[in-house]
């Protein structure tokens, strides 16, 4: 295990899943709550980077970054430098590559809320800003636990964006992902085989802490469960 | 400023129900005002849209002179600056948190000890002494009632909306907590505007009523007129009237009508209205009398001869459906059944009295 690259990739999924929670719970608020009829449109484009193939998500980040585009130029003003190859803009493209990992369960947490719950808190006088921390987070905990999961494994797991965008630089845009690959391109199996090893653990674990929270509450919170299936008084 | 609000909604649903309701209704002296109807006529609509928790398509709101929704002239206060206190019909108690919390949420005034005050106040107010610290999933359905009350009014609100509050609850502990939230709204000298499909309810609890049906406003007025007179047939039929006999009038005099019901004629009290002839008779059971022997003399103006055609037995009264040229349900006591020996088929006479027959005109 090279620990540089370990640590390379545990920044950018730990960044990555951080930067997703801040966008990801706006957007998925608004796309479980507002009535627009054209919502449907961004659910696709949220949900874009499912099908696309990394290739093409990698190639229009660089585009889109790259010196041509203004986009890219008014940032290489802002930064000084320009994003493709560098941490950052791994960043950017894991972020837009892992969007639905946390806007999904996120907006499904948030429409499992009932709705006269959230009535009932704006009716009491409590705005609706105050109402989605002390009314919606609290009782849609499990998704944005899940949201905040499953973007940073699937950030610890990209590939094909990863290469794309980032190169390959060690201690700056080499991943674990990518390293298990130069491992097997110079036949050293062993090294290959050890990191992969680690990164099948980590990915059944944070499965089962993900299906042991959405299935069960007892799982991690026996409080919570005892709670939820005592029986009414009377 | 005046005390009342004034309801004038128009919802319309895409691809669903069109919900129009107009009333208005004091809101001085602590008034209770009652939504009846039978469930999907609009009920809880109108009160969303009063809780500004629907977005009116025409009409507008205004309480206490102060306009809460008009949709011509762009005017929705948000249900956060309307101070309403809303009682779900399941209470939509915050699970998360306890008995206490869920009655302070809303309570942000005052100091930390105020506001302690005022959640002691409320606990003791509700009878809830002891829950303080459990979760509403812990509580019975009566005490969650009274969180949800208790939680309704920590704010002190202008007008209490309450969505079938007794509905969720067994039969005995509705019967208790009838009284119990009778007295409440008695005491606290705030106006409500309360939703129910039960009559007693409406008839123990109201002050006013306003009968719904199909999205639509049928009758308003005090519970009392609206049960001894509905203005409709679909009201009277709503309010329990057994009997609704399609006839018309052949005769006016003093007060008084003769009616054609059928093959039989029968004297009513003449409500003096557009003098009509194409009425509905409106009859209860409780108010018609079986004897076997005609009666020889009495203040009653309907002495009806025909027989008995079926006995239903339905809890502390039978219904009694009997044939006098038309079809009549009485209502009798199951030991008047036995000691008048009333069996299908047997002679008997119903006596009604002329002012126990209401009309409505067709």
């Amino acid at each position: 295990m090279n620990w540089t690259t370990v640590d390379t990739t545990l920044r950018l999924a730990g960044i990555t899943s951080m930067i997703l929670l801040l966008i990801g719970t706006p957007v998925a608020y608004w796309l479980t709550f507002s009535k627009r009829r054209w919502k449907f449109l961004v659910e696709s484009v949220v949900a874009l980077p499912l099908v696309l193939p990394p290739t093409v998500l990698g190639f229009y980040v660089i585009v889109a970054l790259g010196p041509q585009s203004l986009l890219g130029e008014w940032i290489e003003r802002i930064f000084g430098h320009r994003l493709p190859f560098t941490f950052e803009g791994l960043v950017v493209a894991s972020v837009l590559y892992s969007f639905p990992f946390a806007v999904q369960p996120l907006t499904a947490a948030f429409g499992n809320v009932d709705r006269k719950l959230i009535e009932a808190s704006w009716t009491l006088g409590v705005s609706k800003m105050a109402t989605f921390f002390r009314i919606i987070i609290p009782q849609a905990w499990a998704g944005v636990l899940t949201g905040a999961v499953l973007s940073f494994a699937h950030t610890v797991g990209e590939f094909g964006v990863v290469l794309m965008v980032g190169g390959n630089i060690e201690g700056v845009t080499r991943t674990i992902s990518i390293e298990i690959y130069d491992e097997v391109q110079s036949f050293n199996f062993d090294t290959a085989g050890q990191t992969a090893l680690v990164l099948l653990i980590f990915s059944f674990a944070v499965l089962s802490v993900i299906y042991a929270v959405n299935r069960n509450v007892w799982a991690i919170r026996p409080d919570l469960y005892r709670e939820k299936h005592t029986p009414h008084a009377g | 400023m005046p005390d009342n609000l004034i309801v004038d909604v128009d919802k319309a649903y895409p691809r669903g129900p069109r919900i129009r309701a107009k009333f208005s209704m004091p809101t001085d002296g602590g008034h209770v005002g009652i939504l009846f109807g039978l469930s999907g006529s609009g009920k809880t609509t109108v009160l969303r849209c009063v809780a500004g928790l629907e977005h009116l398509t025409a009409g507008r709101i205004v309480f206490n002179g102060e306009m809460w929704a008009d949709v011509d002239q762009g005017v929705m206060v948000p249900p956060q600056r309307r101070g309403v206190g809303y009682v779900f019909q399941e209470y939509a108690l915050f699970p998360h948190l306890t008995v206490e919390q869920n009655i302070g949420y809303a309570i942000r005034e005052g100091s930390k000890t105020q506001r302690r005050e005022r959640i002691e106040e409320l606990i003791q107010l509700m009878q809830l002494s002891g829950t303080e610290g459990r979760r509403p999933s812990t509580l019975s359905g009566g005490q969650q009632q009274r969180v949800a009350l208790a939680r309704a009014l920590a704010r002190k609100p202008h007008l209490l909306l309450l969505d079938e509050p007794l509905s969720a609850l067994d039969l005995p502990t509705r019967i208790r907590l009838r009284t119990e939230l009778r007295t409440l709204l008695r005491t606290i000298d705030i106006p409500a505007l309360m939703i129910t499909h039960d009559w007693s309810e409406a008839l123990y609890l109201g002050d006013s009523v306003v009968v719904m049906a199909d999205g639509g406003v049928l009758q308003t007025g005090s519970p009392f007129e609206v049960f001894a007179k509905p203005t409709r047939p679909e009201v009277a039929s709503l309010v329990g009237v057994d009997n609704l006999i399609p006839g018309h009038v052949v005769r006016r005099e003093t007060g008084l009508a003769d009616v054609r019901l059928n093959t039989q004629t029968v004297v009513a009290y003449d409500p003096e209205s557009d003098g009509f002839e194409s009425c509905y008779a409106c009859i209860r059971g409780e108010n018609v009398a079986l004897e076997r022997t005609p009666a020889t003399s009495s203040s009653a103006r309907n002495h009806l001869l025909g027989h008995v055609i079926e006995i239903q037995p339905s809890g502390q009264l039978d219904r009694v459906v009997v044939d006098v040229g038309f079809r009549l349900v009485a209502l009798v006591t199951p030991l008047s059944v036995r000691e008048l020996g009333l069996k299908e088929g047997e002679p008997v006479t119903a006596t009604i009295k002329a002012t126990a027959i209401h009309l409505i005109p067709r």
